[in-house]
């Protein structure tokens, strides 16, 4: 059965959503940060795309689709192992195994280097703290875009910092940029 | 037929690819599938996706704030973008930018590697001399009564040139300037040459300032209007030069450039790179034409249309061919605006098209828009004559001659790039419209290709049998070796219970495959026995199938098929039965392998050797407990809606060199795998079955997903693998918590390096500075050895580590990792597990379109 590309299909938190069969990774993303603390749904163990209440967990467990990846795997015998495709270990100079070196974290770096970040992943008002705390980590602080910004009628100062933010504003689409 | 119709979206550059795959039989081993690492000039274009997943709240220490109150120009007064007015603030900033760098704790973890080679390479990157240090300010634009076509609304919107300032960027929608009007919203009156009366309304957006990646989009616009300076044409998304095109048989190759402006490690830098479009001068109309003769007139049309990708000229946009409507003609009415229009007026009004044949059926075409929602299902009609055949069609794939032409021209040698990017660089410097816009924004390109210290990693040493150990060589090609070495590991008593199924005329063929089968094998230690044959009377696909079953009866290690033809039908059916009925391993070989006798022979003992199961050769793996998994998603090319998702993963590569194979069945809208999970978690536990323990650290490959949807890869594969990771090793009650680095693999980037101004840096070359990105965690790797075209470096970008290695560690078990494709005695463009990920979902999607039998998991039974 063929189903079709432009399908519509409904949000597991909201069934107001309504969107391509496409976008629902990306949309299921949003909305679970966004109902985090009002809906608790499940994720199924076979595919993290089947979000299901609790009361029909079990149902679905057993009804799953892609159960078959397990059961599968369950009912069909494993591969035999043979000792012949052992051989001797391959000695090396080095030995990297007691090595414990920090790793390295980009986050950390871009937070103080002089670049222009990008606010990927954001809601809205954590965007628009964010680039305003750019600016004023990059072009100093009394950068008078904060004066040019208090006069316009949107959004004023402080209105979310992306400390508070994770529902500080109503969740809009975010502005298409092109 | 999902085949062709994929075929025809196929981009010119990546014929190296799914093509083949469904020609397996024929690309007997070697040569063809083996390493990717063809000249890829056309590359992703999304550009999106820099990583910021600590999110913004993390440690912003405000670092260098010591400069105080750096003046910006005077905002609504300025009225021109003078240079001067912003000198003593670029100073100020300079310094600035000084003290942060400065201010970084010296002893910082650093992404940048120190071993290997040094090596001066340059880059298809350019620096940015100068570049606006004014702000800009950002309004919207629209239109009453709406304008559909961008360039109409750019004429309109100049009448007012003055009122904008010399140098303003407007895209359709966005208007950016330096000056900022009096009022919030700034409404003007304009007339278009046809003498309709617009209104037109400003509104004020914001500011961009220098510190926010607004500022990058508006540098890219500024580079592309002043590229149209060059008399370029856009397609799609990119600029291409129709003066400089080139005829090839029925198409035009149009040059073009593909140029991105971003933040890269340190500074802004603008990529530029050579593309090519292939233009089909042919329309729909035409085609429609050609097949007027035919009495099954309206049969003959779709089957000669549908599914084509076209090109409507007037909007620059593509549309896919769903149906031709035979009932309908362009001076049908449709309604536009409350007022029933004809096509013929409404292109005409609208487009100030004139349509010619009135009595061609019409295209319908199902919208694509992204705006989803309610408009999904909405039908585009279309008009024949307008819409232009995009891509190649199968008929000019096949064609020897044609392909090799289109080869020359798009696959370009270091040198002749290097010279063409200098000759577009020349170009923007000198053709006035162009130097205009750049120095209207004070924008100025360097004009030498960005120098870039990279690292060779040392050729790494093959092992073999017999303790032997030889060096990859500066090739990173060991092939020679098979002569004299010896596979590391073969079944103890030899290929001794297997079957060959042979078409009785083609006896003689098969005496010698076997043979100089023998003969090679021999030489490497691997001892093939004589097999049960099987003679067949014809090679019908039915009657291979029932030899197949008649040989399963008798449990044989392997069954070889004897093809007179190359036949990807035929091939599709023995791969099913083998893999998906039985759980035997198959190999199909062609009368071609005996033309190259012993070097053919060579290769097919090897994957023989493989496909039960055993390993040809090993590099020396400094770490034990290592797994290292490839991760890769293929569509089905029978259900549209289907993919599978194939995980490969290596076992202890130091005493029992096998790797373990899964593939699982996913959808194909989702670009993140759903069930990535359940897929490692076999892997674990066939890790712990057969080494009673989890392995001490994992490295996971993950190719098949654009940068730019590295963000949400990361909420919903990484966190969710972590987790059940640490969930896994405490239900073991493992003593140690799990390592794990996550990386991602890109093979399609823009980026290109070069070595003395006209080689290929060699394989091993290490960069990890200059070019890369501060967001990420990310290097770029040249594995593999070309020998036409540049070479495209591999980028990987480690989203994800707490595997406590350092960069050159990761570095080079990355590279040690390319060395391990069995079908190819050399380094192949991305690690070994990858490849094989990619090779199996690749087999699922196109052969067998079902799930393969777990028995045959430790075999590369999809080599």
């Amino acid at each position: 059965m063929e189903t079709d590309p432009n399908e519509m299909i409904y949000c597991p938190y909201n069934k107001a959503h309504k969107m391509l069969r496409k976008k629902l990774q990306q949309h299921i993303l949003k909305c679970r940060e966004l109902y985090k603390d009002e809906i608790e749904l499940l994720v199924c163990p076979f595919n993290k795309a089947h979000l299901i209440p609790e009361p029909d967990f079990l149902a679905h467990t057993r009804s799953c689709i892609d159960r078959k990846i397990i059961a599968h795997y369950q009912h069909s015998a494993p591969a035999e192992l043979t000792e012949d495709t052992r051989h001797e270990k391959i000695e090396t100079e080095e030995n990297w195994d007691d090595d414990d070196v920090p790793d390295y974290n980009p986050q950390l770096y871009v937070a103080t280097a002089n670049v222009v970040r990008e606010p990927n992943g954001m809601f809205p008002s954590q965007r628009k703290a964010f680039i305003k705390a750019e600016r004023k980590r990059l072009l100093g602080q009394d950068s008078d875009d904060e004066a040019n910004e208090k006069t316009q009628s949107r959004g004023g100062p402080g209105k979310a910092t992306c400390q508070t933010s994770q529902r500080s504003a109503p969740y809009k689409l975010p502005n298409r940029q092109r | 037929m999902g085949d062709q119709e994929r075929g025809r979206r196929r981009p010119l550059d990546d014929s190296d690819r799914s093509p083949r795959s469904v020609q397996e039989p024929r690309a007997k081993v070697f040569r063809d599938n083996g390493p990717h690492n063809r000249d890829r000039s056309e590359a992703s274009r999304s550009y999106r996706g820099a990583s910021s997943y600590h999110g913004a709240s993390t440690s912003r220490g405000i670092v260098g704030s010591t400069a105080c109150a750096v003046e910006a120009p005077s905002v609504s007064g300025a009225s021109a973008p003078s240079t001067h007015g912003s000198g003593p603030n670029t100073e100020r900033r300079r310094v600035d930018r000084y003290e942060i760098v400065n201010s970084r704790p010296a002893d910082i973890v650093t992404k940048r590697g120190q071993d290997g080679t040094p090596i001066k390479l340059l880059s298809n990157f350019y620096r940015l001399k100068t570049k606006p240090q004014w702000r800009i300010v950002h309004y919207h634009v629209d239109f009453a009564p709406e304008v559909e076509v961008v360039r109409v609304r750019c004429g309109i919107l100049s009448e007012h040139a003055r009122i904008l300032g010399t140098g303003y960027l407007f895209d359709g929608a966005q208007l950016f300037t330096t000056k900022k009007f009096e009022q919030d919203v700034t409404v003007l009156q304009a007339t278009s040459k046809q003498g309709v009366n617009y209104t037109i309304t400003i509104k004020f957006v914001g500011y961009i300032s220098a510190a926010e990646p607004r500022f990058l989009q508006v540098l890219n616009l500024i580079l592309r209007r002043s590229m149209k300076g060059l008399n370029l044409e856009q397609v799609g998304r990119n600029l291409f030069d129709p003066h400089a095109r080139i005829k090839l048989f029925e198409v035009e190759l149009w040059p073009g450039y593909e140029t991105s402006i971003r933040q890269h490690e340190s500074d802004i830098l603008v990529c530029a790179e050579i593309t090519h479009k292939v233009m089909r001068s042919e329309t729909i109309y035409d085609i429609l034409k050609r097949t007027t003769h035919s009495d099954r007139y309206i049969e003959e049309c779709r089957l000669n249309t549908l599914g084509l990708v076209v090109l409507t000229d007037y909007n620059n946009k593509t549309y896919r061919i769903n149906e031709l409507d035979f009932s309908q003609s362009p001076l049908s009415t449709f309604n536009c605006k409350g007022k029933d229009t004809t096509f013929v007026e409404y292109y005409l009004t609208k487009y100030n098209i004139r349509i010619r044949d009135h009595r061609q059926p019409l295209i319908l075409s199902k919208n694509r828009d992204k705006a989803q929602n309610n408009k999904a299902n909405d039908i585009v009609l279309l008009i024949p004559e307008l819409c232009r055949v995009t891509g190649l069609t199968d008929d000019m794939r096949k064609k020897m001659d044609f392909m090799r032409a289109l080869a020359n021209h798009t696959r370009m040698n270091p040198g002749r790039r290097i010279e063409r990017l200098q000759t577009f660089n020349r170009r923007l410097q000198t053709t006035a419209d162009s130097v205009k816009v750049l120095k209207d924004w004070n924008m100025q390109l360097d004009d030498k290709l960005i120098e870039v210290q990279g690292r060779v990693i040392a050729p790494q040493r093959i092992v073999f049998n017999n303790r032997s150990r030889v060096s990859a060589g500066d090739n990173a090609d060991w092939t020679r070796y098979f002569r004299d070495q010896q596979m590391l590991t073969t079944p103890r008593e030899g290929l001794d219970r297997w079957a060959v199924i042979v078409p009785e005329r083609n006896l003689r063929d098969l005496k010698q495959l076997l043979d100089n089968l023998h003969r090679a094998a021999r030489g490497m230690g691997f001892n093939i026995q004589k097999p049960r044959e099987s003679w067949i009377k014809d090679d019908c696909t039915s009657t291979y199938i029932q030899a197949l079953d008649d040989c399963a009866r008798c449990d044989p290690k392997l069954i070889l098929c004897f093809f007179a033809r190359n036949n990807p039908e035929r091939y599709a059916a023995i791969k099913k039965r083998g893999y998906v009925d039985r759980a035997i391993p198959t190999q199909v070989v062609t009368t071609n392998a005996n033309r190259n006798g012993l070097s053919v022979a060579t290769k097919i003992a090897i994957q023989i050797n493989c496909k039960l199961g055993y390993t040809p050769w090993m590099i020396e793996l400094p770490l034990s407990g290592l797994m290292t998994i490839g991760f890769d998603i293929a569509k089905c090319s029978r259900n549209r809606s289907k993919a599978y998702g194939a995980l490969v993963a290596s076992m202890d590569l130091q005493q029992n060199s096998t790797f373990f194979s899964t593939v699982a069945e996913c959808s194909a809208y989702d670009v993140l795998a759903n069930n990535l999970w359940p897929m490692i978690l076999k892997a674990l536990r066939q890790y712990e079955r057969e080494h009673k323990k989890l392995p001490t650290r994992i490295i996971f490959y993950r190719d098949g997903v654009s940068s730019g949807s590295l963000k949400q890869l990361f909420e919903y594969e990484v966190k969710d693998i972590v987790e059940k990771l640490d969930a896994e090793y405490k239900r073991v009650s493992s003593t140690t918590a799990p390592m794990l680095a996550y990386i991602v693999v890109t093979k399609s980037s823009n980026t290109r390096f070069f070595l003395d101004s006209m080689r290929n840096p060699p394989p091993g070359t290490v960069v990890d500075d200059v070019v890369t990105l501060p967001e990420r965690y990310d290097f770029y790797l040249v594995s593999q050895t070309v020998r036409q075209g540049t070479v495209s470096p591999t980028s990987y970008n480690v989203l994800y580590s707490n595997i406590r290695l350092s960069p050159d560690q990761l570095q080079k078990l990355t590279y040690k990792m390319c060395h391990l494709y069995y079908n190819w005695s050399g380094t192949t463009r991305v690690p070994a597990v990858c490849q094989y990920a990619n090779k199996l979902a690749t087999l699922v999607g196109t052969h067998l379109h079902a799930i393969p039998q777990c028995a045959l998991e430790k075999k590369f039974y999809y080599l």
